[in-house]
């Protein structure tokens, strides 16, 4: 499965409100790989890709927050021009469409979609690399050093 | 300063006792006769028309609440044909389905004759121009004063709710002597006509306000900030509307009572006990010459006092005190009457609705707003901005329907709203009056 778990947490729109969601992952040791905000004027949805997610899930929950795990698609790309408008592209041709999408870094761009099932087969037919956490979790280790 | 009609309103004690009592003796035989809820009542409890032979005799008489008036929808509780009804008027109930009441000819006469009554008391007279500002429509205010103020020979300029540049662009244009809304929306006109420079080219000298509490504080800031004269009126839609009562200059702050249309009673709200005169509590009203809908111990849950000494405007009647507090939940906003239970149908309508949520009302430059908090837990959180505001914004669409006015919906954190014991505390509010 290539496939990554993410949490979305609805915070509403106030100073220190990510704050304390990521000063308690911070306390549990659960490294952040990548996050996005969005926002309307009062209220938000943070989503964060960490490590061991299902442990990130329970710390968060522990201190009463609600959180909500979406299965996402990390694309690793190569990096070069196009990759990134290659990989677009085959959402668009086929209509699959995109709820959102983030990167972690230039290289890993998370996205999540309608139809996870047939993004994920497309992608990897396409020569896309998709990556799972274990790798995802490498990639942190290996930035580590 | 002119007594519309001093006959009834410099009268005895004596004399408006004598009349109150046949007209209640008539009410109550119209009530028996023609109205099986009533009758129904009256037969539970082995009580005669008859019965009532003194003006004491009335607390015989079983309450009539909103619930009844209600669960009689639409024309349950009218005492005659519907033939004879030439005009409805309804207001907000507690859930879904309005109160809806039905007036004769006769009806609005008498409703036009309390309305020249409390205008006259407030000085205003047939060289005013009364500019309306309440909404007319299905709720009593717009209408219900617009005949009085015809009668007494004003010129009454139909504005209604709208506008508020274009309120302020007519009172000058027209030469507005006297508005007629909500206190608060004197407030926001104010400021409105401070904020377009145009104060000194307005004339108004009186405001006739009701639909909602007219503090000191607020009193005395309209008057300044309007320059005028304000003075309080009060009614409800279930016994007519406005015109139960109003304010005369001399006194400013108690309202002359219409006694010969509204039999008044002050009652313990816990222990349904009419409480000693003078004492505070919950105001119940009978009406005296309603036909098309009369009723008898209509419980107001208004809380006020009643005083029984003589004005020195030379008028007798009973004053009541500005209305401080109600027993039930309903909130007044912008004049209008809403129920917590109305936000409760509205929410049941969605699975994803929280169980947790409050109503908050908050006051902006004279203006009331309305927001309703509602807590995100897992079933209505969805990892999509596009779904969460497609939720919020249908919410916010179904509530105006329901209300008739615009609620803001705040999606709130999970367990970020204050949970209280027992029954919850739904409605905070952020205005100092």
């Amino acid at each position: 499965m290539s496939r990554v778990e993410q949490l979305s947490i609805f915070i509403e729109n106030k100073a220190g409100r990510a704050n304390a969601i990521f000063s308690r992952l911070n306390d549990a040791n659960i490294n952040v790989l990548g996050y996005m905000i969005s926002d309307t004027l009062d209220y938000g949805i943070l989503r964060i890709v960490t490590e061991t997610p299902q442990k990130a899930l329970r710390v968060l929950n522990e201190a009463g927050i609600t959180a909500q795990v979406n299965e996402v698609l990390v694309a690793k790309l190569g990096g070069r021009a196009g990759d990134l408008h290659n990989f677009i592209r085959i959402l668009a041709e086929e209509e699959i469409n995109m709820i959102y999408s983030y990167s972690l870094s230039s290289t890993y761009v998370i996205i999540r979609v309608d139809n996870i099932e047939e993004a994920q087969d497309l992608m990897l037919a396409r020569g896309i690399k998709l990556v799972n956490q274990e790798e995802l979790d490498e990639f942190s280790n290996h930035q580590a050093d | 300063m002119t007594i519309w009609n001093p006959d009834i309103e410099c009268a005895s004690r004596d004399e408006i006792e004598a009349l109150q009592l046949k007209r209640v003796q008539e009410t109550v035989e119209r009530c028996y006769t023609k109205v099986s809820w009533y009758k129904d009542k009256f037969d539970a409890i082995g009580l005669k028309p008859s019965d009532i032979k003194s003006l004491k005799d009335i607390q015989k008489i079983p309450f009539t609440d909103k619930t009844a008036l209600r669960d009689t929808f639409p024309y349950g509780m009218f005492a005659v044909d519907i033939d004879e009804i030439v005009r409805l008027h309804a207001s907000s109930g507690t859930t879904g389905k309005p109160i809806v009441v039905g007036y004769t000819q006769h009806d609005l006469d008498n409703w036009t004759e309390c309305i020249s009554r409390i205008a006259s008391a407030a000085g205003v007279d047939k060289q005013d121009r009364a500019q309306m500002a309440f909404l007319y429509g299905m709720f009593t205010g717009g209408w219900g004063l617009h005949y009085g103020l015809e009668n007494i020979g004003a010129m009454v300029i139909p504005a209604g709710a709208g506008n508020t540049e274009q309120h302020i662009q007519m009172m000058i244009d027209y030469g507005t002597t006297v508005l007629i809304s909500t206190p608060s929306y004197a407030l926001y006109l104010a400021e409105k006509m401070d904020e377009l420079g145009v104060k000194d080219q307005v004339n108004l000298r009186v405001g006739l306000f009701g639909g909602e509490k007219l503090s000191e504080a607020l009193k005395r800031e309209v008057e300044d900030k309007l320059g005028i004269v304000a003075t309080s009126n009060y009614g409800l839609t279930e016994v007519m509307g406005p015109g139960v009562s109003g304010e005369c200059l001399e006194d400013g702050t108690l309202m002359h009572i219409n006694e010969d249309y509204f039999y008044v009673e002050i009652i313990d709200p816990e222990t349904e006990e009419v409480l000693e005169p003078g004492e505070e509590g919950e105001l119940v009203i009978t009406t005296l010459a309603k036909e098309a809908f009369p009723v008898l111990r209509f419980r107001t849950h208004d809380i006020t006092r009643l005083h029984y000494d003589a004005c020195a405007c030379g008028r007798t009647s009973i004053r009541m005190e500005q209305v401080q507090h109600r027993t039930d939940d309903m909130l007044v906003i912008r004049g209008v009457n809403i129920f917590p239970s109305q936000f409760e149908s509205v929410l049941a309508k969605y699975e994803a609705a929280s169980p947790q949520w409050k109503i908050v009302v908050r006051r902006e430059k004279g203006m009331d707003y309305t927001e309703l908090h509602l807590e995100i837990n897992p079933h209505n959180f969805e990892d999509s901005m596009a779904r969460m505001e497609q939720f919020r914004r249908d919410l916010e669409e179904d509530l105006h329907k329901t209300l008739h006015i615009r609620i803001k919906v705040l999606l709130v954190e999970p367990g970020s709203l204050k949970r209280t014991q027992g029954k919850s505390k739904r409605v905070e509010y952020l205005r100092s009056y």
